[in-house]
């Protein structure tokens, strides 16, 4: 009797024991689904990915946008917020040594939703913070195709505004919401591209390559002035080369360029 | 009632074991309860260490000294912080300082560990298969290759992916340079390890973050103008 009285005693401490383990557990899960990258997949798996339709908060509201600025040779790109996702990679920095920007379109704390500088225009991904460094960016730049006019803005005073040569019909500028990939002071100030050229993240609906590049779309100077203010390029955006040596010392990469018919 | 009991015992052994999984950080798998060597108030431990080492190896900068960790606030966490594993890039907070390494190198196992890893791999122009070996070392103490272990443990859902994908990566690249740094930055993030780098720069300072929650970000400069001719579409 004795003895069997001892071996209840002893399973009802095991039990409690292993009921207090149990309860342990489940809020240690519970602590870990709220942290992890999986646990938010849910949510961030609704955010819009490829074309991007809305521009980023910053951007739309008049606030200052978030520049993520590549911090690592190689930045890898997700469809998902998500580790388990097998992703794509980006080179950190250009040819020329430029480091890859991305325009944040939503912070997520660990994982990134960003604009990416790649066809087709408007691609959105999902960057690790961990791999670049955010800046914060209070320039965006307006463009109005119909207007041909361009507007750069500082926060939420005007900078500068100025009438611009847009793409032709056969050779359209894209509409959408774009940024600043690189800045290139021309070797020829006086050639068709001006004293400086904005590489911006858009490229061509219709040329695949143009000058042995891969069609991209520029902001720069004009040989040209005479065609500022109508529809002549090839889909770059030509302002005076006053304005474009003006915007050279202020615009940092990443700044957003938003493109309206 | 001997059915009975046993099976008690045995829901009880099973939780007792649950709950030594779950309270094991995750760093401290395959490991021997490293003591801060990495600055994460002894929950980096061995493998943060590794990884540690891995991200200075494999970034081109040096590997963290042990004894030095403390004096590199930017690139640490704070002691105080939750089971170190807490993701300081959480929207809205910003890194926070880290306080004075006082863990004694001498004392702690892991750093000689992280001394042999930069030793051996400043020794090996291509450290692929090295580091590929590293990778394996950090599967099999995470415990990755153990069946159904990642079902058991949430944390390994997290982690394992991330070593499998080093893994891979160091099969595909025969020079395993600098590319992977990212890789590595990876698991030092998800891990909570003091190798990973600051978040966003320049790093607040303590003046400008009396409440903790300084702006994540600096302002952007202007953009610097690299001299090359351009091909867009004009």
């Amino acid at each position: 009797m004795e003895g069997r009285r001892s071996r209840w005693a002893g399973f009802i401490v095991w039990a409690g024991l292993g009921a207090a383990a149990i309860a342990i557990v489940i809020a240690w899960v519970v602590v870990l689904a709220g942290r992890s990258p999986a646990g938010r997949e849910t949510a961030a798996a609704q955010g819009p990915s490829g074309a991007a339709a809305s521009p980023a908060p910053g951007i739309a509201s008049g606030r200052a946008s978030l520049v993520a600025v590549a911090r690592v040779p190689l930045v890898h790109l997700y469809q998902t917020p998500s580790l388990a996702a097998s992703p794509s990679v980006f080179q950190g920095r250009s040819a020329l040594g430029v480091p890859a920007v991305f325009l944040v379109k939503q912070d997520d704390g660990a994982w990134l939703d960003v604009y990416v500088a790649r066809r087709p225009d408007g691609s959105t991904t999902w960057i690790r913070s961990s791999e670049v460094t955010l800046q914060k960016d209070d320039y965006k730049v307006l463009v109005s195709l119909s207007l041909h006019r361009l507007t750069a803005m500082s926060g939420s005073r005007i900078l500068l505004r100025t009438p611009v040569a847009t793409g032709t019909a056969a050779t359209p500028t894209p509409v959408g919401t774009y940024f600043i990939t690189e800045l290139l002071r021309q070797p020829d100030p006086s050639g068709a591209y001006g004293p400086y050229a904005y590489g911006l993240s858009a490229f061509s609906n219709v040329l695949s390559s143009f000058g042995g590049g891969p069609g991209q779309i520029g902001l720069h100077g004009t040989d040209e002035p005479a065609l500022i203010g109508t529809a002549a390029s090839n889909g770059c955006i030509r302002v005076p080369n006053a304005v474009v040596e003006r915007l050279a010392g202020e615009l940092p990469l990443g700044t957003p360029v938003v493109i309206t018919r | 009632m001997r059915r009975f009991r046993t099976c008690w015992q045995v829901i009880a052994l099973s939780g007792l074991f649950a709950a030594g999984m779950a309270a094991t950080p995750v760093v401290a798998f395959g490991s021997t309860a490293g003591s801060g060597c990495s600055g994460s108030a002894g929950s980096s431990g061995v493998v943060g260490s590794v990884v540690s080492s891995l991200n200075g190896l494999l970034g081109g900068g040096s590997a963290p000294s042990c004894s030095s960790q403390g004096s590199q606030p930017s690139q640490s966490r704070s002691s105080q912080e939750p089971s170190g594993r807490a993701d300081a890039t959480t929207a809205g907070q910003a890194p926070q300082t880290k306080a004075a390494q006082t863990a004694d190198p001498a004392a702690n196992p892991a750093c000689p560990a992280v001394s042999q890893l930069s030793s051996l791999a400043s020794q090996v122009p291509n450290a692929g298969a090295q580091l590929q070996g590293l990778a394996g070392q950090l599967s099999s103490g995470l415990g990755c290759s153990k069946a159904g272990s990642s079902a058991a443990n949430p944390v390994l859902t997290l982690v394992c992916p991330i070593v499998h994908q080093i893994s891979s990566a160091l099969t595909q690249v025969p020079q395993a340079g600098p590319q992977l740094s990212g890789l590595v930055t990876q698991i030092g993030s998800v891990l909570g390890c003091a190798a990973q780098q600051p978040h966003h720069s320049p790093a607040p300072s303590p003046s400008s973050t009396p409440s903790g929650s300084a702006p994540r970000t600096a302002p952007a400069p202007a953009a610097h103008a690299v001299t090359a001719p351009a091909n867009f579409t004009g």
